[in-house]
C-alpha cells in the first residue's frame, strides 16, 4: 500500500542530508512538493502516480542542493564573512543561539524569568555560603574524627543537663590510665567580659583569652610558629599568643620572653600560634598556661563533684572503639567521687562528644540532638530550596502561558521536518541559557551583597570561599538542574503540539494547561505566605520575650564598668555618695554583675551538709541597695542593711530557686538556716528574677555583700537630662579614679543583645521572605500581564456594553485573590506545624497568635493585588476602540 | 524555447513585477509565469527557490508563513519598499533594451 505521507518523509530525509538546505528551504520545498501532487491529484491521479509526477517535476535532491549552495555563502554561512556576532553565536550549537534570539526578541518575558532565576540563585548561593560556614565549625582539624570533648552528663532531682565543665583531674587521668588517649587538654575561659591586656604604652581590652594545659596544641591543629614546643605553656605564668597579637602589642619586635600583663597578672610570652581562623568556636588569641589558673584555686583541687570548671578535649589513637571507650569512662565519676554523688543524690557520667559536632548540636546523655543553630541551618536551606522552587514554577508557569504563541512555530518546525526529540532539546536549551544566564547575574549578585550578608548572618568568609569547588559545582549543578528541571515540562508539553491542530488555529491560546497554572500561582502565594506568617512569629516571639516581665526593672538602669573586680572594695560607698549628688541618679549599687552580665557560680552548702547539698551556683556579689535598685522584691525575711556590720561579707540572699536547690520548701523556712562551715546566716529569700534571657531558665542564685569582688555601678536614673546625668557620672568617675577608661552602659540594651541571635534570625527570614514574595510576584505579574492581553477583547467588548472601570479591575483582580485565599488554605496548617515546632524552643513561648495569620493572609492578598492591579487597571482603561480593533 | 541567459536575466524582474501585484508563493509564481508567457517560459524549482531567497537576502522582498484554508503551509513573499525602487530601475534598464531592440528592428522609415 502506498503511504504517501511516508515517502515524502523520506523524501525530506534525503534533503535534510544535504547540507546548505535549512529547514525552512526544506519547509518551502515541500510546501511546492505538496501543491505539485494536489494538483495532479485534482486531474484524477491517484497518490503514487501524483507523487511520482510531481517528483519528475521537481529537481532531485542533489540538485537541489547544488543550486541552493550557490546562493549560500551569500546567506551568511561562513563565519568570518560577518561581524564578530555572529563570530560568536557560531560557537554555540544552533538551538543555543536560537535562544539567545528569543530571549533578546521577548525582552519582557525573558527580564522575569531571567530575574526571578537570578534572585533564586543568588538567594540559594548565599544560604549554601552560610551552611559552608556553619559546618566547617571547628572541623578543619586534621584528625577531627578522633577528638573529642568529655562532657559531663548531670542528673539530680532539679533536672538532667550536660555540661562542658568537668571534673580538674580528668585530663590528667585519662591519659594516665587509657592507652586509647593519645592527649588529652584542659581548657578554661578567663572570665566573661574582655580583660585588659597591658604591655609597655600598649593596652587594650582582649576577648579571645583562653587558658589551656600544654596538649592543647597537640590536640587541636594549632600551629607553634615560635618558641619551644617542650616548653609552651608548661610553666605557670606563662602565655603564648597567635600572629596578630603579636603584632598588636609587640610590632617588629621578638615577643619571646617579653612580660604581658593580662587582668593584673605579669606572664612571660613563650610562643607565638597560628591565629585562630573565623570558624572555630576555641578563640585562641591569648593563650594562658593552665596551671597558673587550676592551681591558684583551691576549689579546682581533686574530684570534686558540684564543680563544673575545666573543658576536656582529648584525641583519641587511630581506631579505637569510641563506643567501647566512652563506655569504661562513662562511671569514672563514681569511681573517684562516689561518695560524695551519693550524699548529693547524683548521678554524674561521662559522655564523649564529637568535636565537629559541637557547634552544630547539643549533647544529651543518649545522643546529639540538633540545636538552635542546625534548626537555623535546616529553616534556611530549606527557604533556599522553596524560592528556587519559586523561580522555577515561574519559568514552567509562564512557559506554558506562553504556548499559544509557539504553537505554530512548533507546527511549523514539525511540518519541516523537525522531530520531537528535536524540539525538546531546543526548549531544554532556552531553558538552560536562561539558567546560565541567570547563575552570572547571580555571582555579581552575591558579590554585592556579600558583606552586608556576612554581617547579617554573623558568618566570616575568606574571599576564596565563592572559588571553592563544593560551592562552585553545587551552584553550577543546581543551576542545571533548574534549567532542566523548568525547561523539561515546557518542552514536552509544547513538543507534543500536533502540527495539523495548531496550524488550522484549532488550539485555543492558553486554555490548555489552565488548571497546571492555577495550582502553580497557588502553590507559590502558598509558599510566600507560610514564610510570612513564620517571619510574623519570629518578630512576635522575640517582642514577646522583651515584652515578658523579668522580674527585675531594666528600664533606665545606667551601669558604670569597672576595669576588673575589687578597684573600689574601699571606697564604694564614697563613690556612690558622689554619685548621687546628682538629682537625675535616684539610687545606685555596687555588685559584681548585672543581669545580662556573666556570672560565677561558687560552691555552696547547708551548714554541716557538705557531701549531701554541697552545689556551685550563680553567686553575685551586691551591696545592700542592689534589690532596691532593681526593684528585686524581697519576699521573706529581710533585705541587707547598711546599719548591720555583719551583713558585709557575713550574710547571704538567695532567690527562691536557691531555697529550693537546698530543699527548703518555701522561703520562710530558708530564712534563718546557715551556710558553709563559717557558718554564714541566710537572711532573706528575693523573688525569682531572670538573670539571663528568656531562652534560660532562672537558676539557683545566692547574693553577698563581698566587697571585694564588686566591678559594676549600677544606678537607676531618671528620664530627664540623661546627657547632663552621664556627663556627671563620667566627671566623678575621672575624679576618683584618673587614668581610668570610663565605659558605661544600660542594662535594657545590654539584656536584649541576648536576643541578637534571634533578632539577626528574624532579619535574615524577613530577607529570604522579601525575595520569596518578590519571585512569586514577579510569576503574578507575567501571568497577569499575559492573561490581560488574551481578554483584551472581553474587556473591549463588555466596556462597550457599558462596563465601568472599576468593574473591569474587580473582574480582573477577583480571579486572582480567590487563588491567593485558596493558598491560605494550605499555608495556614503548614505555618501553624512548623510554627510550633519552632516555639518549643523556648522556655517561655508566646501563645499562638491566630491574627498574625490573618495579617500574613492579608499582606500576601494586599501584594497580590497591588501586583495585578497594575495590569488589570491598563488593561480596564484601554480605550475599547483600540482593543476591538486589535487582532 | 528562450536561452538559459536570457531566462537567468529576466528572473528578478519578472519575479518583482509579479509580487509588486501582491504577494505569492513559490508554486503559484511558477505557475503565473507559465501562463503570461504562454508556456514559454517554464521556470524549475530549483531555480526560483535560491532566487527569492536572494531576493530576500538583498531585502526586495520578504516572507512569511501562512495557513491557506484547506490547510495547507505556504510560504508567501511579499515585494518591499526597497524591492519597488529595485523594480523601477530595472525597468527603465529593460525598457532601455526593448526600446533600443524595437528601433532597431522596426522597418526603415521610407525616406522620400
Amino acid at each position: 500500500m502506498f503511504d504517501l505521507e511516508k515517502e515524502i518523509r523520506k523524501w525530506r530525509r534525503d534533503l535534510q542530508k544535504s547540507s546548505s538546505l535549512r529547514d525552512g528551504d526544506i519547509a518551502e520545498l515541500e510546501s511546492h512538493l505538496r501543491e505539485e501532487i494536489a494538483r495532479q491529484a485534482a486531474s484524477g491521479s491517484d497518490d503514487e502516480t501524483a507523487f511520482r509526477a510531481a517528483l519528475s517535476r521537481s529537481a532531485s535532491a542533489d540538485a537541489l542542493g547544488a543550486e541552493f549552495k550557490k546562493s549560500a555563502p551569500r546567506r551568511g554561512r561562513s563565519l568570518a564573512s560577518r561581524g564578530p556576532r555572529s563570530l560568536l553565536a557560531g560557537l554555540f550549537p544552533g538551538y543555543l543561539r536560537l535562544a539567545m534570539r528569543r530571549m533578546i526578541k521577548h525582552k519582557g518575558y525573558s527580564l522575569i524569568n531571567v530575574l526571578a532565576l537570578t534572585v533564586g540563585i543568588a538567594a540559594c548561593g548565599l544560604v549554601l555560603l552560610y551552611v559552608i560556614f556553619e559546618t566547617s565549625i571547628d572541623t578543619y582539624h586534621k584528625d577531627v574524627d578522633r577528638i573529642y570533648r568529655v562532657g559531663l552528663y548531670r542528673k539530680s532531682a532539679q533536672g538532667e543537663d550536660v555540661v562542658a565543665g568537668n571534673y580538674t583531674p580528668l585530663a590528667p587521668t585519662l591519659k594516665e590510665q587509657f592507652p586509647q588517649v593519645e592527649y588529652a587538654a584542659q581548657v578554661l575561659d578567663v572570665g566573661f567580659e574582655p580583660q585588659p591586656v597591658v604591655y609597655r604604652d600598649k593596652a587594650f581590652k582582649e576577648a579571645n583569652i583562653i587558658a589551656a594545659s600544654p596538649d592543647l596544641l597537640r590536640v587541636l591543629d594549632i600551629p607553634l610558629l615560635r618558641g619551644d614546643p617542650g616548653d609552651a605553656l608548661a610553666r605557670k605564668n606563662t602565655v603564648l599568643v597567635s600572629e596578630r597579637m603579636a603584632r598588636k602589642y609587640f610590632g617588629v619586635e621578638d615577643p619571646l620572653g617579653e612580660t604581658i600583663r593580662i587582668d593584673d597578672r605579669d606572664c612571660e610570652v613563650t610562643g607565638v600560634i597560628g591565629d585562630p581562623p573565623a570558624n572555630t568556636q576555641i578563640q585562641h588569641d591569648i593563650v594562658l598556661s593552665a596551671r597558673s589558673e587550676l592551681e591558684s584555686e583551691e576549689h579546682f583541687q581533686g574530684w570534686k563533684p558540684g564543680i563544673a570548671g575545666v573543658m576536656t578535649l582529648v584525641k583519641l589513637k587511630p581506631g579505637v572503639d569510641v563506643a567501647e571507650f566512652e563506655r569504661l569512662i562513662r562511671d569514672l565519676p563514681a569511681k573517684y567521687a562516689g561518695e560524695d554523688l551519693k550524699k548529693m543524690g547524683t548521678v554524674h557520667l561521662m559522655v564523649l562528644q564529637p568535636l565537629k559536632k559541637l557547634y552544630l548540636y547539643e549533647s544529651t546523655l543518649e545522643s546529639l540532638r540538633p540545636s538552635m543553630k542546625l534548626v537555623y541551618l535546616y529553616i534556611f536551606s530549606a527557604i533556599a530550596v522553596l524560592i528556587l522552587v519559586l523561580a522555577c514554577m515561574n519559568f514552567i508557569n509562564l512557559a506554558t502561558a506562553r504556548s499559544a504563541g509557539r504553537a505554530t512555530e512548533v507546527g511549523v518546525r514539525k511540518a519541516a521536518g523537525a522531530e520531537r526529540s528535536q524540539l525538546i532539546v531546543q526548549f531544554l536549551g532556552e531553558s538552560l541559557v536562561v539558567a546560565f544566564v541567570s547563575l552570572a547575574l547571580a555571582v555579581f549578585l552575591i558579590l554585592i551583597v556579600l558583606p552586608a550578608f556576612e554581617g547579617l548572618a554573623r558568618i566570616s568568609l575568606d574571599g576564596k570561599a565563592l572559588l571553592r569547588p563544593v560551592f562552585a559545582a553545587t551552584l553550577f549543578g543546581l543551576t542545571l538542574f533548574i534549567g532542566t528541571a523548568s525547561g523539561l515540562y515546557p518542552a514536552l508539553f509544547l513538543s507534543a503540539f500536533r502540527p495539523a491542530v495548531v496550524l488550522k488555529g484549532r488550539l485555543r491560546a492558553g486554555l490548555k494547561g489552565v488548571r497546571l497554572r492555577r495550582a502553580l500561582v497557588v502553590a507559590q502565594f502558598a509558599i510566600s505566605i507560610t514564610l510570612i506568617i513564620g517571619t510574623l512569629l519570629i518578630a512576635g516571639q522575640v517582642g514577646f520575650m522583651r515584652g515578658q516581665p523579668l522580674g527585675f526593672a531594666k528600664e533606665q538602669r545606667l551601669v558604670i564598668n569597672f576595669r576588673t573586680w575589687g578597684m573600689m572594695a574601699e571606697n564604694y560607698e564614697t563613690v556612690k555618695s558622689e554619685l548621687l549628688r546628682h538629682p537625675g541618679i535616684l539610687a545606685a549599687t555596687a555588685c559584681s554583675g548585672v543581669p545580662g552580665k556573666g556570672i560565677n557560680r561558687t560552691y555552696y552548702y547547708p551548714t554541716g551538709l557538705q557531701a549531701e547539698k554541697g552545689q556551685a551556683l550563680r553567686s553575685l556579689r551586691a551591696d545592700h541597695d542592689f534589690f532596691r535598685v532593681f526593684d528585686i522584691p524581697v519576699v521573706a525575711g529581710r533585705p541587707f542593711q547598711k546599719e548591720i556590720q555583719t551583713d558585709t561579707y557575713g550574710a547571704l540572699v538567695l532567690n527562691e530557686q536557691g531555697a529550693r536547690a537546698f530543699g527548703w520548701a518555701t522561703a520562710d523556712e530558708a530564712v534563718g538556716k546557715t551556710m558553709t562551715d563559717r557558718p554564714i546566716p541566710v537572711v532573706g529569700i528575693v523573688r525569682d528574677f531572670h538573670w539571663w534571657g528568656l531562652q534560660r531558665p532562672i537558676e539557683p542564685m545566692v547574693v553577698r555583700v563581698a566587697p571585694d569582688l564588686f566591678r559594676y555601678i549600677a544606678m537607676k536614673v531618671s528620664t530627664k537630662d540623661l546627657p547632663g546625668t552621664i556627663a556627671h557620672v563620667k566627671t566623678v568617675y575621672d575624679r576618683l579614679f584618673p587614668g581610668e577608661i570610663f565605659e558605661h552602659f544600660f542594662v535594657d540594651e545590654a539584656f536584649d543583645r541576648q536576643y541578637a541571635t534571634e533578632v539577626r534570625m528574624g532579619r535574615l527570614f524577613r530577607v529570604f521572605t522579601g525575595v520569596a514574595l518578590f519571585i512569586a510576584c514577579l510569576g503574578l505579574f507575567g501571568l497577569a500581564s499575559f492573561i490581560a492581553e488574551q481578554r483584551t477583547k472581553e474587556i473591549g467588548i463588555r466596556k462597550a456594553m457599558g462596563a465601568s472601570v472599576p468593574d473591569i479591575v474587580l473582574l480582573l483582580s477577583k480571579e486572582f485573590t480567590r487563588w491567593v485565599l485558596l493558598a491560605n488554605l494550605i499555608a495556614w496548617p503548614a505555618a501553624f506545624l512548623i510554627g510550633r515546632r519552632w516555639l518549643e524552643n523556648f522556655a517561655v513561648r508566646m501563645p499562638m497568635p491566630w491574627g498574625l495569620f490573618f495579617l500574613g493572609a492579608g499582606l500576601a492578598l494586599a501584594v497580590a493585588q497591588l501586583t495585578v492591579g497594575y495590569q488589570s487597571i491598563r488593561a480596564a482603561s484601554a480605550n475599547p476602540v483600540d482593543s476591538l480593533r486589535y487582532e | 524555447m528562450i536561452s538559459k541567459a536570457l531566462v537567468a536575466a529576466s528572473t528578478k524582474p519578472i519575479l518583482l513585477s509579479i509580487l509588486v501585484r501582491g504577494e505569492n508563493y513559490g508554486y503559484q509564481i511558477i505557475q503565473r509565469v507559465k501562463e503570461i508567457s504562454g508556456g514559454t517560459l517554464e521556470w524549475a524549482d530549483n531555480m526560483l527557490y535560491p532566487v527569492l531567497h536572494r531576493l530576500e537576502d538583498d531585502g526586495f522582498v520578504v516572507s512569511h508563513w501562512r495557513i491557506s484554508e484547506g490547510g495547507r503551509l505556504r510560504k508567501y513573499y511579499q515585494i518591499t519598499e526597497l524591492g519597488r525602487k529595485e523594480l523601477e530601475a530595472e525597468r527603465s534598464q529593460w525598457m532601455d533594451v526593448h526600446n533600443s531592440l524595437c528601433r532597431l528592428w522596426e522597418p526603415a522609415p521610407a525616406r522620400d
